[in-house]
């Protein structure tokens, strides 16, 4: 049994959410046009969709029975969500995957939460695809729900399938996918810097955790530089801005 | 008052005699007074603290019957005597020297230590069959304090030794211990303390420190007069360097020293200096003399390895940092050398007191200072150890992290009421003035975390009951905690070793982030080369290379305490005291003096002077780096505001230079004490020092546990960021209990507030502004430093901006 919650007044005004503060990138991944956002959000041009990963929402409280972390969070990434929202014209809204840190708490969201969740939404196409932490989500989250969606020949998904007769090469044209929560450690002269990054190359590309406290996994790490067998590059995220970074291999620790 | 006939004898047979002091102990642990024993190495202080005990149970001995190896005799031990020492190492080297008298003298005494070393078989062991007397650590002593049978286990404890108590006062591990210490006197209440320590300032703060009821405490200093010779090193022909703490300009003349003397001690400040002093002496070693090198990095069994050897007589001489400061006296040692400055009088002191450690010999010791402003260090030493001026201890109160962690192992232990609790913290002197509201947030923290949410609550992590009684809800909790108990926070390092053979110590992960298979760099005393990384252990091969790289370690770099500074600014004012320093030195003031000015006692020295396109300010503020450096953030905030486009700063212990790119004309309103208002906060704010000071209190306090269960193997955890956090809390909680730690802590440590308020506060309207029209002698080592201390953190920002024109214009 969840009370209702009477959450502290939040303040937006540390947050700046005008566009003109979050910079963007635009690439060009498997011929079509994307605009990438220091907040690691991702937009198709074509198709007007937003692309975001991995928000983890109620991560903290899913957590709490071992660790106390504070639940400010889910707000934090709502907030995030919304400035995200105001990027550019939104006809279609695609999460893909670890919306929710558990089924669980998915199902049993707090009515303040779900009135956000479901203001923000509404009025954009949303495709919910779902990923290991949130195998199943409940029906009031209004739009699809699947286990892969398609762009033009571009796969997105949670995470890779591992099927052990295929190799780890991406299908089609090209896969977008989020999961491993990339990271980077930059090495420069004045010391390291790390955040999260887009990290691709031709044919695959993998979007940054959206949520707050999602942490990361750094690119170095097998689990990830085994994902791309050409040098890939890097879109590194640091407060409102996106760096380039080509030379991963000298650059990055 | 006399001892039993049994000890007499034994001294007699060693040729010793019983010092008033070590009888005062005895006669204070019978009439069961706590007491403090002041007294420098060499003054048989260890033996002083265990007498009193070994006395207690030859006597219980000799009252049992004739049939003492009856086994239900023996079973029925329960700890008598509890030894608690800060490092693992001494209470292995106190075990070793014990089992001496215990031996010969035929007594009947368990003895055994317990460490974070000791294997699960023998803990086991000690716990179900305890000894006599058990040595051990603050951090084994607080997972003992967790078990349930902690009340059984202590309740027949007679004696508490703290050792080398000096060095737990005032700082975070010396709080947790006082309240481990107040648990203790809970299960054990006819147990009374005893604390040795070394020569301080005043005694008092330390018996303050070691019973609630400072003035029931005995302090038996006795007056033992340890002649010193203390030599300050000068070079005949080479030059002391402007800056820098390199020794190379004085290693043929150490050299000289250590084959002149049986064995000597040499003391560096930083394990960098270590490694590299010792392979130049060795470079050196042309009579083949034994050098063995001992720090912290080092992996265990290689430090092992040069205490025996030392201990036999088979060294000539040992390189060491901090890590050889405490312990007792194994070795004749008849030259300590000090290669850069001590930083503190107390310290130097107790590393001077290693060399001739009978009492009567004199202990010799050369002060090799390694640059200019060194050397009035050690004269400032000198003059401060003759005058018998040693460094006082602030006052200080308890870390608020800490004491998360104590209720949680409180927990762990069995049922609490809120109300025993809190009285049982307030007897723990750091915690004497808790306020009642700051432990019940901390009651809160622990239980659900602390926060403003509702929902939290079904996830308690001790839970009142309906006795009023809080409990863990679950034993996950307890297993974390015991995983993550202690306040040293590491920074993360890795274990260097050949592929095969054993590990040679440790060193920090973002220095072998830098290599590349092949590059070389010097570690445990030898010229590696790296290999590769497998399974978070660094794999080197031996190598000849020419140029090896020399690791960085963080830490280990002390500041200049607030009594040494005053004596330094006292000889750079007495220009009569000049005539006594190396003709170097003294020619280098007389320069100052001819063409600006010394700084003295009275007032602040500024002084201004363009030189390339920039302009520099240097102030002479004497209050340790870690001010200055405080400072130095503010006056550039200061001064961005007041349009000087300042660019960077340098902040030595001495001086703090400033360089913009517009001049300044009056210093006076830069130095007021009003910057330490809003400036102060809005640094803090947005600054970098209280993530710092942020992530290891939610280390300590258990926000974020570094030791998860079943994730060491794997080393791929996606962990969280404190930083994460920090924004988070500061913006939906700002009063939340860690985020007054972090500020209280930020306050206290690296920003050095408290020192830089007394200097500003000081000269207020005093400062001395000397506008020069170019560099100044005292301000030429501070620009020697500038290539080497890192920039100021906005030019991070910069950086990346570079480097991202420089890769548009690559592809372009």
């Amino acid at each position: 049994m969840i009370n209702e919650m009477t959450l502290p007044p939040t303040d937006n005004s540390s947050y700046q959410s005008h566009q003109s503060n979050t910079q963007k990138a635009e690439i060009t991944f498997c011929n079509q046009k994307f605009w990438l956002y220091a907040d690691g959000s991702c937009y198709h041009c074509a198709s007007k969709t937003l692309i975001i990963a991995d928000l983890h929402l109620e991560k903290a409280f899913s957590q709490s029975s071992a660790t106390p972390l504070p639940g400010y969070d889910t707000q934090e990434t709502l907030l995030r969500l919304e400035n995200a929202l105001n990027h550019a014209i939104i006809e279609r809204c695609i999460f893909l995957g670890d919306s929710f840190h558990s089924a669980r708490v998915a199902h049993t969201l707090a009515s303040f939460y779900k009135d956000k969740l479901l203001a923000l939404t509404q009025s954009k196409n949303i495709v919910w695809v779902l990923g290991n932490h949130d195998p199943s989500l409940p029906n009031f989250l209004e739009g699809l729900q699947c286990d892969e969606f398609y762009i033009d020949k571009i796969e997105l998904r949670h995470q890779l399938v591992t099927d052990s007769t295929d190799s780890m090469e991406a299908p089609l044209q090209g896969q977008i996918i989020g999961h491993y929560h990339p990271k980077a450690k930059l090495q420069l002269r004045a010391g390291s810097v790390t955040s999260k990054c887009f990290i691709l190359d031709k044919t695959r590309m993998i979007l940054p955790a959206f949520g707050v406290f999602t942490g990361g996994l750094n690119i170095k790490h097998m689990a990830i530089s085994n994902l791309f067998s050409h040098a890939p590059e890097l879109y590194f995220c640091h407060k409102t801005k996106l760096y380039h970074i080509i030379d991963v291999a000298n650059l990055c620790k | 008052m006399s001892l039993p006939a049994l000890f007499q004898e034994w001294f007699f047979s060693k040729g010793w005699q019983i010092y008033p002091h070590q009888l005062s102990l005895i006669s204070y642990s019978k009439k069961r007074i706590s007491h403090l024993l002041i007294a420098p190495t060499g003054s048989g202080k260890t033996l002083s603290g265990f007498l009193p005990s070994l006395i207690s149970l030859s006597n219980r001995q000799s009252n049992l019957s004739a049939d003492t190896k009856n086994k239900a005799e023996q079973t029925k031990r329960s700890l008598h005597t509890l030894y608690i020492s800060p490092l693992k190492a001494l209470a292995v080297d106190v075990h070793r020297n014990l089992q001496t008298p215990i031996t010969e003298m035929g007594l009947n005494i368990s003895c055994e230590t317990r460490t974070g070393d000791t294997r699960a078989s023998k803990r086991n062991r000690q716990k179900s069959a305890p000894p006599d007397i058990l040595l051990t650590t603050p951090e084994s002593l607080e997972l003992m304090l967790a078990w349930p049978e902690a009340h059984t286990y202590f309740v027949n404890l007679k004696a508490i030794i703290i050792d080398e108590i000096h060095t737990v006062i005032g700082n975070k591990r010396g709080d947790l211990l006082s309240l481990s210490l107040s648990s203790l006197r809970n299960v054990a209440p006819d147990a009374t303390f005893t604390g040795l320590s070394a020569t301080v300032a005043a005694p008092e703060q330390i018996a303050n420190w070691l019973a609630p009821e400072a003035d029931k405490v005995a302090i038996v200093a006795p007056k033992i007069d340890k002649k010193m010779e203390l030599e300050i090193y000068c070079p005949k022909i080479n030059k002391i360097p402007f800056a820098g703490h390199s020794a190379d300009f004085a290693v043929t003349d150490i050299y000289e020293m250590i084959s002149t003397h049986k064995t000597s001690l040499i003391f560096v400040n930083t394990r960098a200096q270590a490694e590299i002093l010792f392979q130049s002496l060795w470079k050196e070693n042309s009579n083949h003399l034994h050098i063995g090198l001992h720090h912290g990095s080092l992996d265990a069994s290689q430090r092992r390895k040069v205490e025996k050897a030392m201990s036999e007589g088979s060294l000539d001489a040992v390189v060491a940092t901090s890590s050889l400061d405490l312990g007792i006296d194994w070795a004749d040692i008849d030259l300590v050398i000090q290669v850069g400055a001590a930083k503190g009088t107390s310290r130097l002191i107790q590393r001077i007191g290693r060399a001739g450690h009978q009492l009567g010999v004199p202990s010799k010791a050369i002060l090799v200072p390694t640059n200019r402003f060194e050397v009035i260090e050690a004269v400032a030493a000198k003059e401060n150890i003759k005058k018998g001026k040693l460094d006082s201890l602030h006052e200080y109160s308890g870390s608020l992290d800490v004491l998360a962690q104590f209720i949680v192992g409180r927990a762990v232990s069995g049922a609490f009421s809120a109300d025993d609790l809190y009285q049982q913290i307030c007897t723990a002197p750091p915690y004497r003035d808790l306020h009642r509201d700051i432990f019940e947030q901390m009651l809160e923290f622990v239980s659900t975390g602390g926060y403003a949410l509702e929902h939290y609550e079904q996830f308690r992590r001790i839970v009142k009951g309906i006795d009023g009684l809080y409990r863990l809800t679950n034993r996950a909790v307890a297993t974390r905690w015991r995983m993550n108990i202690g306040t040293i926070v590491e920074t993360s390092t890795l274990k260097v070793r050949f592929s095969r053979g054993p590990a040679l110590g440790e060193i920090e992960e973002y220095f072998i982030q830098s290599l590349r298979p092949g590059d070389s760099f010097i570690f445990a005393g030898r010229v590696v080369a790296f290999v590769e990384i497998q399974k978070m252990h660094v794999i080197v091969q031996p190598t000849s290379a020419k140029e090896p790289k020399v690791p960085a370690y963080a830490g280990g770099r002390l500041p200049l305490t607030a009594d040494m500074s005053e004596t330094v600014r006292h000889i750079l004012q007495s220009t009569e005291m000049h005539d006594s320093l190396p003709n170097q030195v003294k020619d280098w003031l007389a320069i100052q003096k001819n063409y600006s000015k010394l700084p003295d006692l009275d007032s602040l020295l500024v002084e201004t002077f363009p030189r390339g396109e920039r302009y520099y300010l240097v102030a002479y503020g004497f209050e340790g780096r870690n001010a200055h450096q405080t400072l130095g953030m503010l006056i550039t905030r200061r001064m961005e505001r007041a349009g000087l486009k300042p660019l960077g700063f340098v902040a030595t212990d001495y001086a703090i230079a400033i360089w913009s790119l517009l001049p300044v004309s009056n210093p006076a309103e830069l130095f007021s004490p009003d910057i330490l208002g809003d400036e102060l906060e809005e640094w803090m704010a947005e600054s970098t020092m209280l993530k710092r000071s942020f992530s290891q209190v939610a280390t300590i306090s258990g926000l974020i546990d570094k030791n998860i269960p079943g994730t060491q193997k794997t080393g791929k955890q996606v962990t969280i960021n404190s930083d994460l956090i920090y924004d988070v809390l500061r913006k939906y909680q700002p009063d939340h209990i860690l985020l007054q730690a972090t500020r209280q802590d930020s306050a206290r440590g690296l920003t050095d507030i408290h020192r830089l308020a007394t200097l500003l506060t000081r000269f207020e309207n005093k400062i001395t502004h000397v506008a020069l029209s170019r560099i100044s002698a005292l301000a030429v080592p501070l620009l020697l430093e500038v290539g080497r201390e890192s920039v100021m953190s906005s030019a991070l920002e910069t950086m990346l901006e570079e480097l991202e024109y420089d890769l548009v214009n690559e592809i372009s």
